[in-house]
């Protein structure tokens, strides 16, 4: 190797090469649409589209986080939704009890949303700990069998309505913010979003994403290069769980409505529906899933009850047809790394 | 850099799969200044010694030591911190990475810590280290090429790139010439005999000729347990070793 060759390849270590900025970008256009997106609806006087573009920030979060684990830890999760009913619950239930005089701080925003996330990381890494003792089918197994226990704990909570749920009087609290009002409440939210998918793009670019990367890829060949890869994949695993507790804390605040369904399996099937759509390994591709699933719902149920039939329809061509979802359609060979 | 004197021992390991007894109390000995070639038919176990001497499988019985230490219970990842690092029999670059990248991430290994939020692949130090093992192993292709690219010779290259990278003392190499071409086993066969002078490699192959004019030693396996262990002539002259060949030339 010459010193020209080596100069090169310092060179090209420095700057951010071709290959790596192009998904920045798109990255960038994606949060600058959503970010707008409320203005031009109120633009066009779409108005009333206020709580869907909320709903696709909150279910974009929690499609991103999945993504992590699912297309950069190769760990493939029928359980996400577990995580974002524990962070409903966490929020909701403080929020209910909040009228009947329980505790200080159970309004507060700064207090309920972190101690969500708290939750559903701490219940992460217990269930992270026994689904990571497998792979492949097996992991989806657990992680959905993990799901169905959640969903009816939840399910039996008759002090929270059962199955039916509880209607909750008010939001969280956030300091002068007003989250009461849907257009503060969806910017709170998008800020919650930008940095969801700033912190994910850093960390797959850290030594940290290099190493659940390549234990996706060939986990034995991690380990024989020296690495615990188990630990990364739990740490993942607990990282996605925290954020799907958080976006799940949001949501009950958007409907203020505390409900098990959020919580059921098929709505880990629709997150991961979500990411496919947008792009496996892509991270901001779970916002474009999320926004097109939402969107088409939204558009398509004017006209047709059987709109996931369509959608069905849809996510067959794109694993035939464009594997890497919406965002490998827009860039082409450049992966998100 | 790694050890002066490194020795690899292996007392009595064994292994069953069910009912397959797969390794049958191996003795086997891995000292840095020498390549100890691992032969055998097909089946006969050496695979599944690496795995062992590896760390990747746990025996049912006997012991591994290094330099005196049992590091029997020790784990793969275990190993190769304390210098045991093996290569595999298949080609496993990790594809969703350049040349340069695969080998910054098997400089990963033996680096402590998880940076959750450092860009990864652009300290100076690792590039320089980086760009040296594939120096050292002679791979001559742009850094900057996705792995994917590269021809069979050059993933063979990288590969023994990826494993000095923690710098092992120890080598456990699972027919790192297979499917090359003459004048890239010729090129191999200088690198390993360079890397002898502060290694010690276990060398699986199956190229006769690789192994009589490389090895200081050369231990048979058939069957799971030693057939036969000494110098290259002495085993080219064991009638044992000459009828095990011939039996499984006919198969």
């Amino acid at each position: 190797m010459t010193t020209r060759d080596l100069d090169k390849a310092s060179v090209r270590a420095d700057g951010l090469g071709a290959r790596s900025r192009r998904p920045l970008i798109l990255t960038a256009v994606v949060l600058g649409v959503v970010g707008s997106s409320p203005l031009v609806a109120d633009l066009l006087g779409m108005g009333y589209l206020q709580g869907s573009l909320t709903r696709v920030v909150i279910l974009g979060m929690a499609a991103v986080a999945l993504d992590f684990i699912v297309g950069y830890g190769g760990l493939i999760s029928l359980g996400h939704a577990l995580f974002v009913g524990v962070g409903s619950y966490t929020a909701g239930i403080l929020i209910y009890n909040l009228s009947r005089g329980v505790g200080p701080g159970t309004d507060q925003a700064l207090v309920v949303w972190p101690l969500a996330a708290g939750v559903g990381a701490l219940i992460g890494l217990g269930l992270g700990v026994l689904a990571l003792r497998t792979r492949g089918v097996y992991f989806i197994m657990v992680t959905l069998a993990f799901n169905q226990m959640v969903f009816f704990l939840f399910n039996s909570l008759e002090a929270y309505g059962g199955d039916d749920g509880v209607r909750l009087a008010d939001r969280n609290q956030l300091g002068p913010l007003s989250l009461d009002d849907d257009v503060v409440f969806f910017y709170v939210c998008f800020a919650l979003l930008a940095l969801v998918v700033v912190g994910f793009n850093l960390l797959i670019r850290s030594r940290f994403g290099w190493v659940i990367r390549g234990a996706r890829d060939n986990d034995r060949r991690m380990r024989a290069i020296g690495v615990r890869t188990r630990r990364y994949q739990l740490i993942a695993f607990v990282l996605a769980a925290a954020v799907a507790a958080l976006a799940g804390a949001l949501a009950v605040n958007e409907s203020q409505f505390l409900s098990p369904g959020i919580s059921h399996w098929t709505v880990s099937g629709e997150l991961l529906v979500m990411v496919l759509v947008g792009g496996l390994g892509s991270l901001v591709g779970g916002v474009i899933g999320a926004g097109v699933l939402l969107v088409l719902e939204e558009l398509a149920i004017d006209f047709t009850s059987d709109w996931q039939f369509y959608v069905g329809i849809g996510l067959i061509l794109v694993v035939l047809v464009a594997r890497r979802g919406v965002a490998g359609v827009i860039l082409g060979r450049h992966r998100n790394v | 850099m790694s050890n002066p004197r490194s020795t690899l021992t292996a007392r009595g390991v064994d292994k069953h799969f069910g009912y397959l007894h797969v390794t049958r109390s191996v003795d086997i000995e891995v000292a840095s200044g020498a390549i100890h070639a691992l032969i055998g038919p097909n089946g006969a176990g050496k695979t599944t010694l690496l795995a062992q001497l590896s760390g990747e499988l746990t025996s049912d019985s006997g012991t591994v030591h290094l330099n005196g230490t049992d590091i029997t219970d020790v784990d793969m990842p275990g190993r190769v911190h304390l210098g045991v690092c093996r290569s595999f029999q298949t080609s496993s670059p990790f594809p969703d990475f350049t040349v340069r990248e695969n080998v910054l991430l098997a400089l990963m290994g033996t680096d402590p810590g998880m940076r959750l939020f450092t860009r990864a692949g652009v300290d100076r130090r690792r590039n320089r280290l980086a760009a040296e093992l594939l120096g050292q192993v002679g791979l001559d292709a742009d850094p900057s090429t996705p792995v994917t690219e590269l021809d069979h010779g050059a993933i063979r290259q990288l590969e023994i790139a990826m494993v000095l990278a923690s710098e092992p003392s120890i080598l456990l190499l699972d027919e790192p010439m297979a499917g090359l071409a003459p004048g890239e086993v010729e090129t191999m066969s200088v690198l390993f005999s360079r890397l002898r002078a502060d290694h010690g490699i276990l060398l699986v192959e199956h190229d006769m000729d690789v192994v009589f004019s490389l090895a200081d030693r050369v231990t048979v396996l058939s069957d799971g347990a030693i057939l036969a262990g000494g110098t290259p002539g002495e085993i080219r002259a064991d009638e044992r070793v000459q009828a095990l060949y011939l039996r499984g030339s006919d198969t």
